[in-house]
């Protein structure tokens, strides 16, 4: 992160945490579609009110970072504080002098993975944040902003949550949770040693390819290479690996997997920083040691867990 | 033992000669780097406007390009805003929090963020905006008295360096043991208690508490190594925020590699890491560099008619 960018993150963290008077939004009816299994269209929508906590207009001559106008949202209502995650998706947005505001693909910076946003620090209701183009310097408002909130709410659908108990004892050792298996997801969870293991095995596999002299074509030479990116992120995830760190092998061939988090024998969650995510394995980031007690809650994608929330907010001000 | 590059000049002169050739001497050689220094224009860079719902946040910034001269010479510089408006009269100049001027930003052409103007946000009706200042620039080579020499330093541990010249600026350095170092740090973190206590003054909730307490014991862990033989640790009480930088060189003067360094603490207070890599020699020598008055060349800001994106 270059000195602007970190200045702008800054920036907008601090937003985030000088929040003003919310202006609640009007929220329509779901509009009626198929469902599509492991979409945000697949149940009745949650009962959310979206409100806009604060804007952000950065305006800049140069072009990084771009320039944009960021939206910092609350939700509120009796489903708000189910809500795991957020992906906001905007289908119409102009300011009051005409322009449109809805970013050029790819422009838009993203947040989260596959845009889905989570709270700050892994529990309580997300604090979703909306990224537009930048409006035009003399105008005053923004005249019409309107798209779909979708949420995931894991809550909602018993079949959305698979625990592992005591998941610390389980560590390097074979692991058999039916309702996984069900969905072709294997999972193992791994101590640093066993990240180590993984890795001297990657590296054996590597020279054994190396080895191969002459075959480098076709799929030997891809298998070297798919061998080397394996080993390359091992040794990233060895060396970023923190010692309150959750390492998880998963295998999950039909993106079923929504996403991890950790709580306490009593429910309450453990505090995470957020994941890494590379290669098959992934990193659930801890600020404290898990308790020994601790479930590991695997978040599952299902039609029940998703709801679509649509909103309708009109003349905001532009700072 | 106190040595500066001054005091070696003033060897190499016979100190029987009359004092106005010393004198003369030493100006013709300012007025070498400062007829360079003088050819230095300003002009508007790159211009940022965030403008945020919270009116604490944002303003605008003018990245200062500069050119001319001989800028490599520049070793640090201080903006000084005097008057900023745009073209619907809005005045931009930041009222100053404090009496005391901004500190002085190490320079370097390569340097990145450049140095910058920090402004009020405009009105979004303007469309350009007029600056006027200063730019005061560090030129070390326009006065010998900047770099100031402590030979041996690491067998001069945990006891502030005597020297007039840092006396006159007003500036103590100490150089820190492991120990102290780790006492001082032991001493200024905030207990558990402290942070409830400001929490509740704030009005944070008993959930934003321990959030806080969790994040703050966490980032006191990533709080960087524990020093080891490598690391040289030095403390600076500065009021007037003379201290340009601080470093560690060999005997005879050669740099000595430091892939980390970094400055902790605000204020007068600051403490200097430098994290060479490998163990320093005993003999090495602390090389302070201090501001002084005639080292600094003051460069008008005058930004015309400067485009708002």
């Amino acid at each position: 992160m270059n000195d602007k960018s970190f200045r702008a993150f800054s920036f907008l963290l601090a937003g985030a945490l000088a929040a003003g008077p919310p202006a609640l939004a009007q929220t329509k009816k779901a509009a009626s579609k198929p469902a599509a299994p492991g979409s945000a269209a697949a149940a009745k929508p949650p009962k959310i009110e979206i409100a806009v906590e604060s804007l952000l207009d950065r305006r800049s001559t140069g072009d990084f970072p771009p320039p944009g106008l960021t939206l910092m949202l609350s939700l509120h209502g009796a489903d708000a504080g189910a809500v795991m995650s957020v992906r906001p998706r905007v289908t119409n947005a102009a300011d009051d002098t005409g322009r449109h505001l809805i970013p050029a693909e790819g422009r838009a910076m993203q947040s989260g993975t596959d845009g889905w946003q989570s709270p700050p620090g892994g529990h309580g209701a997300p604090t979703p944040r909306l990224e537009l183009a930048s409006p035009a310097r003399k105008a005053k408002t923004v005249v019409a902003l309107e798209g779909v909130l979708e949420t995931y709410l894991p809550s909602r659908d018993p079949a959305a949550t698979v625990k592992i108990d005591r998941v610390l004892a389980k560590k390097d050792k074979p692991l058999t949770v039916p309702a996984l298996a069900g969905q072709r997801i294997k999972l193992r969870v791994l101590s640093k040693a066993g990240l180590e293991r993984d890795k001297k095995e990657a590296e054996a596999k590597k020279a054994q390819a190396a080895q191969k002299k002459g075959k480098k074509e076709g799929l030997d030479g891809m298998a070297e290479t798919m061998v080397e990116s394996l080993v390359n992120a091992l040794g990233m995830l060895f060396m970023t690996a923190g010692e309150n760190d959750l390492i998880l092998k998963v295998d999950d061939p039909g993106k079923k997997i929504f996403s991890f988090d950790v709580a306490g024998a009593d429910g309450k969650p453990v505090p995470s920083y957020g994941s890494t995510d590379l290669e098959g394995y992934r990193i659930v980031r801890m600020l404290e040691p898990i308790p020994p007690t601790a479930v590991l809650q695997v978040r599952l994608k299902t039609p029940k867990s998703f709801g679509e929330v649509p909103f309708v907010l009109s003349n905001l001000k532009l700072p | 033992m106190v040595a500066s590059d001054a005091n070696r000049r003033s060897i190499v002169l016979s100190p029987r000669r009359p004092p106005l050739v010393v004198s003369s001497f030493l100006f013709v050689a300012g007025l070498g780097a400062a007829a360079s220094a003088q050819d230095i224009k300003v002009a508007a860079g790159t211009v940022e406007d965030q403008r945020a719902s919270d009116s604490r946040m944002g303003g605008l910034t003018i990245e200062l390009a500069l050119s001319g001269g001989s800028l490599a010479d520049v070793k640090a510089l201080r903006v000084r805003v005097k008057s900023a408006k745009d073209d619907v009269g809005t005045t931009l100049v930041r009222p100053a929090s404090d009496d005391k001027p901004a500190e002085f930003q190490e320079f370097s052409t390569d340097r990145r963020p450049a140095p910058h103007l920090s402004l009020l946000n405009p009105s979004r009706d303007a469309s350009k905006v007029n600056v006027s200042g200063d730019l005061e620039l560090f030129i070390p080579a326009r006065d010998a008295n900047t770099k100031q020499k402590f030979e041996k330093v690491l067998t001069r541990l945990d006891k502030p360096l005597s020297s007039p010249v840092l006396k006159a600026a007003k500036v103590e350095i100490t150089p820190l043991s492991s120990e102290a170092y780790q006492k001082r740090e032991l001493a200024s973190r905030p207990t558990k208690e402290q942070i409830m206590a400001e929490g509740k003054k704030h009005g944070a909730s008993d959930e934003e508490i321990q959030a806080a307490i969790g994040m703050i014991t966490a980032l006191s862990a990533l709080q960087g190594e524990a020093p080891d033989e490598k690391t040289v640790l030095v403390a600076t009480k500065d009021p007037d925020g003379k201290i340009i930088s601080v470093d560690l060189v060999a005997a005879d003067g050669s740099e000595l590699s430091a892939p980390s360094r970094g400055t902790s603490g605000g204020g007068e207070d600051k403490l200097v890491r430098i994290d060479l890599s490998e163990k320093p020699p005993a003999d090495a020598t602390l090389l302070v560099t201090l501001r002084t008055a005639k080292s600094i060349l003051t460069v008008p800001i005058n930004l015309k008619e400067v485009a708002l994106p």
